[in-house]
């Protein structure tokens, strides 16, 4: 039983048409009208993460290229005979409503085809077809060896972390630069957000660990410098300092340009002995705190006056 | 114009134990504030006396190292999260007040009963504040470390936050809406009790837990936040004066600066009741360090009849008692770290599940 849901192809205007039962789910693609840059996004759950489908049109906005979303049921002997065969095509086109209407919103030309089968068979299928896929994007769980063996293009996975304090966090790994990709919440530290795993993440690692040892080495040459300059220096340094008055701001100014410097030494020290916070462990989102509603009417409140 | 440093202090001469003694205790003491937002300070005035730095210095240089590293540390857990600006900028400004408040009683005493008066009144003070608040925290940590699930905000905290009394004040990290005037007497006190121990947080920290009503990975956080503007108010005061060190300060600094990114570190690993374990641990062992050596005091006062040999050695083991506050807090945190970053690694290194395809 190859194929029992039916395609369906999304279209850009956001309209959508279910293409007959058949078959090759490729040849529509072929068939886009404006053949562009594409990130194929895969899933076989039948729903893509709302922090998945927004990362994806964060990098889609970015680079300009245009996505193609694909849902694929691996198991459809199972899902015919347990029934959920049916709910697998309706989570998708649910989901895939979702991410169209979203898409839209932000000017990004997406398709969309829902298809039963090999996950590494189909998107091998598909990328060649396609031809103009960049790199593909698959959801936890899928293999990427497999993938990576059979394409050229390169494949990530993105894992949405559970344990994650903001909505759309999304931990990326893969080969490239994972900073031209993602866009961490202004104010979190990167490497808390962002964890490497899996295929390729080796090289990626490296290059992370690299240039936190490069910044350690920076911050450390400069803060050895920088003390050795104030202990050459402490005696006039000292006589200045102890004058008292506005010469307090001596003292001030020096521990903040240490704090400064030596501060970041620090930070890079820890960070390059891969000393760093804890992957999983996030602050709780405390509960919201309730502001009592203001008064709407406009009647004269009560007053007394004596 | 005050008489400047140069005419009344002898800076003292560094050499190599000296300087490794306070990099050491600095970064043990920085370790400690960035797990749990205060605590070092305490060691280290005693302990810069102890190489023949005056009093006076010592608490100015302690100071004016205090702040920079509660800068460093409140910019890395707020990076995690875990800082209420707001909060720490309210009670800062109400600790900074409470300092001046501590001064003058500190002040008023000296000039009653005299030196050993007054160091009888801090002791007291330390034992006293540290043995109820640790104790009390100590024993909400035995029933944290019991209970599973989240942390519950106390029923004062929760009926403190119903109480309507203008201006009420959202903070949204913190996760409360409390009227100011119960956040300035957490903050008073804290400032007091900075003024006159040394270590604010002791009562900052459990007051933001206890009263106001925030979890202890927050309040430890933006206790960094009250430290650092107790801090720099406190340090350009002492500097107008010309009291500070800079070169002591420097050398806790360097030391103090690797410990509190460490102990920032830290608390994302561990779970929140280890905050206040720390935290009532150290406050505990200080305490009975300070009464080791209240005897002294009471002696000097003619309250009790020790021979000098006896003083020093009460001296020397109260001090062997702060040292061993710290290490013990700083061993539960990097054990506490060792254990949860080993788990992960474990952890990220098991397979991932096969993945069944069609």
């Amino acid at each position: 039983m190859e194929t029992k849901i039916n395609p369906i192809v999304f279209q850009p205007g956001g309209t959508h048409t279910v293409v007959t039962p058949n078959p090759e789910p490729r040849q529509e693609i072929v068939e886009a009208p404006v053949p562009t840059r594409r990130i194929l996004v895969v899933s076989r759950k039948g729903r893509f993460d709302t922090a998945l489908m927004e990362h994806a049109l964060n990098i889609a906005e970015r680079l300009s290229l245009d996505l193609v979303c694909l849902y694929i049921d691996p198991l459809p002997q199972w899902s015919a005979k347990s029934g959920s065969m049916r709910r697998f095509a309706d989570t998708a086109r649910e989901n895939a409503a979702l991410f169209e209407a979203r898409a839209r919103e932000r000017q990004v030309r997406i398709d969309t085809i829902i298809t039963d089968g090999k996950v590494v068979e189909k998107v091998r299928d598909l990328v060649h077809a396609v031809r103009r896929v960049e790199f593909v994007v698959v959801e936890p769980g899928i293999r990427t060896e497999e993938l990576m063996a059979t394409l050229s293009v390169p494949v990530f996975t993105a894992v949405v972390n559970p344990d994650a304090d903001v909505q759309g966090e999304v931990l990326q790994r893969g080969q490239m630069d994972i900073r031209s990709l993602g866009r961490p919440e202004p104010g979190k530290d990167f490497s808390s957000t962002y964890q490497l795993i899996g295929g390729g993440e080796e090289m990626a690692k490296t290059e992370l660990r690299k240039k936190k040892v490069q910044k350690a080495f920076i911050f450390g040459t400069a803060a050895a410098a920088l003390y050795a300059a104030l202990f050459a220096f402490a005696d006039p340094l000292m006589a200045i300092a102890t004058k008292g008055g506005f010469f307090a701001l001596v003292s001030v100014g020096t521990v903040f340009l240490v704090s400064y410097v030596h501060g970041n030494f620090t930070g890079y020290f820890w960070s390059a002995l891969g000393i760093e916070a804890s992957k999983t462990v996030t602050v709780k989102p405390t509960a919201k705190v309730q502001k009592p509603a203001k008064r709407t009417d406009k009647r004269p409140r009560a007053r007394l006056s004596v | 114009m005050h008489p400047t440093g140069n005419d009344i202090i002898q800076f003292i001469d560094l050499n190599l134990i000296s300087v490794l003694f306070l990099f050491a205790v600095g970064f043990v003491g920085g370790l400690v504030s960035g797990f749990i937002g205060s605590g070092g300070a305490f060691v280290l005035t005693p302990g810069m006396m102890s190489l023949g730095v005056p009093g006076t210095v010592a608490v100015a240089s302690n100071m004016c190292h205090k702040f920079p590293k509660a800068l460093v540390g409140a910019i890395k857990r707020f990076r995690y999260g875990q800082v209420d600006v707001k909060l720490g900028l309210i009670m800062g400004v109400s600790a900074e007040i409470g300092v001046q408040l501590g001064i003058n009683l500190q002040k008023s005493i000296l000039e009653k009963w005299g030196q050993a008066g007054s160091d009888l009144y801090v002791s007291l003070a330390f034992v006293v504040v540290l043995v109820v608040v640790g104790g009390l925290v100590m024993v909400d940590v035995l029933k944290s470390a019991k209970a599973t699930g989240d942390q519950k905000t106390t029923g004062i905290a929760q009926r403190i936050q119903q109480i309507e009394l203008w201006p009420m004040i959202t903070f949204k990290t913190a996760g409360v809406r409390i009227s100011l005037w119960f956040t300035v007497p957490v903050g008073l006190a804290t400032g007091m009790l900075a003024a006159t121990i040394a270590v604010g947080g002791f009562i900052g920290v459990p007051g933001l837990m206890y009263v106001i009503g925030v979890t202890s990975l927050v309040a430890s956080a933006t206790e960094l936040v009250i430290a650092f503007v107790m801090g720099l108010g406190g340090t350009l005061i002492w500097a107008w004066y010309g009291m500070v060190d800079l070169r002591l300060t420097l050398i806790i600094l360097g030391g103090s600066l690797f410990g509190v990114q460490l102990g920032a570190i830290g608390t994302t690993y561990v779970k929140d009741y280890m905050i206040k374990l720390v935290m009532a641990t150290i406050m505990l062992v200080v305490a009975l360090s300070r009464a080791i050596a209240m005897p002294r005091y009471l002696n000097q006062l003619g309250l009790m009849a020790l021979s000098d040999g006896w003083v020093k050695v009460l001296s020397q083991v109260s001090f062997g008692f702060m040292i061993l506050a710290l290490v013990i807090g700083a061993s539960i945190i990097l054990g506490s770290m060792y254990k949860a970053r080993k788990t992960e690694i474990l952890a990220a290194l098991e397979p991932e599940p096969q993945t069944v395809q069609g």
